[in-house]
């Protein structure tokens, strides 16, 4: 699909309002889930669609189309559908004569090596464990190139990948009933993903289904807790990320408060998707601003929040252009990408030393966050009782709950491991993937076993 | 209303035959006008959307693989065909699967036609009077966002049945925030309808006097076993866990929370009973037929605590010997003679769920702080109480029914009512 720059220029200056935006999305996506063994109707999905913006002070107008066979009488439904009709500014492109739009159809996804290795994999290490209840195994891999056009600036254009490789495992006997997930989720998934990265997920994840059948210890009370950098990485998300993005701003707990003190001199949280070959980069957001590193917190100072264009002419502030959607459907929230909290020079196993009796969390799994007290309690899946400065019982089936501005002031020390964890899905309104990192940290938490 | 013509299939009927594979095909198309407002900005926002889906499920030697597209062009169909007949390769191979033998053409109409008349302005109306109501000092507006939508469903698959089902539905959703210098608490309403979103002022002078409530409560109770209550939206919720864990295929797999039991196990409390409703009046998930093109029948999934049945798709219903009559959920009913005199059996009701990511989908083990009123002998509602965990399982839980209230959900797909659980632990 071609579309030239004076066509362009046409649509954009043929409706009305101040700010003028069109958005097409072409994705493909593949899924397969082996269960047991079985690959279970293996499936492509694609799109290509387009959405039109237009917003004035105090009203905003936005429609969605799946065909764009004629873009033109997508453009005169919309003037028509909302009376915009008076265009009041005319802007002219900066950009190339014309501009391509590549076809769904040849984009090519590789998965048969990860196929046929999930399935040696699944033959050679998980067949042959009789506590192996069942098991589940999902391949996501999405391609996503989208084009932005606005009246603000010029026009835009990216790829982004959201891809995981999964598994569930599940033992079950008598009563009892344990089930495990871990996953891999680079951004390049088809190139890291072999025969030796799908064994080592299994055997680490048959590891941790064993451990937690072995539980021991049920603490309880106001105790140390060491959280692993690989557990805790939906805290920094959910406590501090939220709560920083500029639309949440009418009620958000950091409201009003930049440049005051929210966190213990440890705490420096950024929010950086630049870092190329990373998951969680992105070379422009999607209302085509070029991506930056927004330092939020600093020392425990609050610098900034997290803004789209819309946010930062509320707030009169340079934006950290942090504007994503979900798809062509939707419209441009303020969103995390690639949040990380930076290490400090502690070392990991000189933190269980300070600790006379508390616990060490390797894996944490559901929780609940009240948005409006701050309050959380996330369940320990997977962890060990410290006495005495050493690891002894295992533990499960624990919570640590508090507050989190409380935790951000109550870390004590912060270990120099800063290690990717996850890129998970955020349901701000609209799903996201997003990835944070942590360093393991130090800090006191209400724990209960039950 | 989309126009199918049997020539625009033509050419795609010539690339399967080539190929020998049956084929069913769900086309989706749906509209919605939404109204939302941002605090923030004080800003209205008007969205709208005409979508078309198309899921295509191809079958070949007894195996199955999938695509869905934005539109039926046949150059897309062209382009994905070798690609899925490749993957096709890889898949399950069960001599169960097979074209479900449906040859009939049906069409039917769920939709209310008042919802039609739903305008941008209507929506603005009712929003409206959400946001000129004279909130106290301490309440701002948090959210609200009001829709209507309408949908049309067409199954048409290799043997040429042509099925046709069409509906609609209408919501709000309306929050608002709370701060007094020490506290902070927000509260909101919502409801999904078949007939028009109505904002009514009750409604709002409700909400404004539970967030203040909350707002202003610093009540504690000692942790203990109390009688308590779940409102009816906390009941649906815990409902949806259950039915989740129906599918034939993973009760057999050891993915369900139900693999160790067999029909006719005695699982739930003697008052559970749970029917699934696919043509309910003023109840939003009615269906004519599912995925696969099978027409879709009342079904009882509990019966007096006893467990009676399952969702089939074509291929399990095949292998098990039984009707395949659904494969997934449409309305839910919880079947009991409700009970006036509700409040009198219980001390504590639970209003909210906060979140319910805690719940453990393995073990329905579940540990919650909620939010709650303590009520008196009057059986009012008093004080708010927040910030208190417990940990039940989903089982035992439905296992402790002490009484059922008269007020079933109108609204939704789950004609839920509040239920009273004997002697649950609180933990402060």
């Amino acid at each position: 699909m071609k579309i030239l720059k004076s066509q362009l220029e046409n649509y954009l200056n043929s409706f009305s309002w101040e700010f003028r935006e069109i958005f097409f999305e072409k994705s493909k996506t593949f899924k397969f889930t082996c269960v047991n063994g079985k690959f279970k109707t293996p499936s492509f999905s694609t799109l290509e669609w387009m959405s039109i913006l237009s917003r004035s002070w105090n009203n905003e107008y936005f429609k969605a189309y799946n065909d764009l066979n004629d873009i033109f009488l997508n453009i005169d439904n919309f003037k028509k559908e909302f009376s915009l009709f008076d265009n009041i500014n005319q802007v002219s492109l900066l950009w190339e004569n014309e501009l391509f739009l590549e076809d769904t159809k040849d984009i090519k996804f590789e998965t048969k090596n990860i196929i046929e290795n999930t399935l040696k994999v699944y033959e050679e290490y998980m067949i042959k464990n009789s506590f192996l209840k069942s098991s589940e195994i999902s391949l996501i891999i999405s391609k996503k190139f989208f084009i932005v056009w606005n009246t603000t600036w010029n026009f835009g254009k990216d790829i982004n990948f959201y891809n995981t490789y999964f598994v569930k495992l599940i033992w079950e006997k008598d009563d009892f009933r344990e089930e495990v997930y871990e996953k891999i989720t680079w951004t390049n998934i088809l190139h890291t993903i072999n025969y030796d990265s799908i064994k080592e997920l299994i055997i680490w994840s048959l590891d941790v289904l064993k451990k937690q059948l072995s539980w021991e210890a049920r603490p309880n009370g106001k105790i140390d807790v060491i959280i692993w950098n690989e557990s805790w990485w939906t805290i920094i998300h959910e406590a501090v990320g939220h709560w920083l993005e500029a639309d949440l701003q009418n009620s958000s707990v950091y409201k009003d408060k930049i440049w005051q003190k929210v966190a213990s001199d440890l705490v420096t949280i950024v929010d950086n998707p630049t870092t190329v070959l990373e998951r969680g980069h992105y070379n422009i957001d999607h209302e085509w601003y070029a991506s930056r590193n927004a330092i939020l917190i600093e020392n425990g100072i609050l610098k900034s929040y997290l803004h789209n264009a819309k946010t930062a002419i509320k707030f009169d502030v340079e934006s950290t252009w942090h504007g994503r959607k979900e798809t062509y459907k939707h419209k441009t929230l303020v969103r995390m990408w690639n949040t990380y909290m930076l290490p400090w020079k502690d070392k990991k196993e000189d933190l269980i030393k300070k600790v006379d009796y508390g616990i060490y969390v390797s894996r944490m799994w559901w929780w609940q966050v009240n948005t409006t007290t701050w309050d959380f309690v996330f369940k320990v899946q997977n962890g060990y009782l410290i006495e005495n400065w050493v690891l002894t019982k295992n533990v499960r089936w624990a919570t640590i709950s508090g507050n989190w501005p409380e935790m951000l002031n109550e870390i004590y020390w912060v270990c120099d491991d800063l290690n990717f964890f996850d890129w998970w899905t955020c349901g701000k309104w609209q799903s996201m993937p997003v990835s944070d990192w942590v360093p393991t940290i130090l800090t006191k938490l209400k724990v209960s076993g039950f | 209303m989309i126009e199918i013509n049997k020539n625009d299939f033509s050419k795609i009927i010539e690339i399967y035959n080539k190929n020998n594979i049956d084929w069913y095909v769900n086309i989706i198309k749906t509209n919605s006008k939404t109204l939302s407002y941002s605090p923030l900005h004080d800003e209205i926002s008007l969205d709208s959307s005409d979508d078309i889906w198309v899921s295509v499920v191809i079958i070949k030697d007894h195996k199955k693989s999938s695509f869905n597209i934005d539109w039926f062009w046949i150059e897309k169909i062209e382009a994905s065909i070798s690609q899925m007949l490749e993957l096709i390769d890889y898949a399950e191979y069960d001599e169960n699967i097979t074209l479900p033998d449906i040859t009939d053409s049906v069409w039917k109409d769920f939709s209310n036609p008042d919802l039609e008349k739903i305008d941008y302005e209507y929506l603005k109306n009712q929003f409206l009077k959400f946001k000129n109501y004279n909130f106290d000092d301490k309440i701002i507006i948090e959210q609200f966002s009001a829709w209507v939508s309408s949908g049309e469903q067409i199954y048409i698959n290799s043997k040429w049945a042509v099925k046709v089902q069409k509906d609609n539905s209408s919501f709000y959703f309306m929050e608002i925030f709370a701060e007094n210098g020490e506290s902070r608490e927000t509260h909101y309403d919502y409801k999904t309808l078949l007939a028009m979103p109505e904002i009514k002022i009750e409604d709002i002078e409700k909400l404004e006097k539970e967030v203040l409530a909350k707002l202003e409560s610093n009540w504690k109770i000692s942790s203990w076993n109390y009688d308590i209550t779940l409102e009816r939206d906390v009941v649906s919720e815990f409902i949806d866990i259950i039915l989740w864990n129906l599918w034939s295929e993973s009760i057999d797999e050891w993915m369900s929370l139900f693999s160790k039991n067999t029909l006719g196990d005695k699982i739930f409390d003697d008052k559970f009973t749970l029917i699934n409703d696919p043509d309910l009046k003023w109840y939003i998930w009615n269906v004519l037929f599912d995925k696969e093109g099978i027409t879709v029948e009342k079904k009882v999934l509990f019966d007096k605590w006893v467990w009676r049945d399952k969702f089939y798709d074509y291929k399990n219903s095949l292998k098990k010997w039984v009707k395949a009559d659904w494969n997934t959920i449409a309305n839910i009913v919880f079947d009991a003679v409700g009970n006036e005199l509700y409040l009198k059996w219980s001390k504590i009701i639970i209003m909210n769920l906060m979140a319910f990511h805690t719940v453990d989908s393995s073990t329905w083990k579940f540990s919650l702080s909620w939010e709650w009123y303590l009520l008196d002998n009057e059986w009012n509602k008093t004080e708010y109480i927040k910030n208190i965990s417990l940990s039940w399982d989903i089982i035992s839980l439905f296992n402790s029914i002490k009484s059922i209230w008269n007020d079933f959900k109108t609204d939704g797909n789950f004609k839920v009512p509040s239920i009273t659980f004997y002697n649950q632990t609180i933990i402060w």
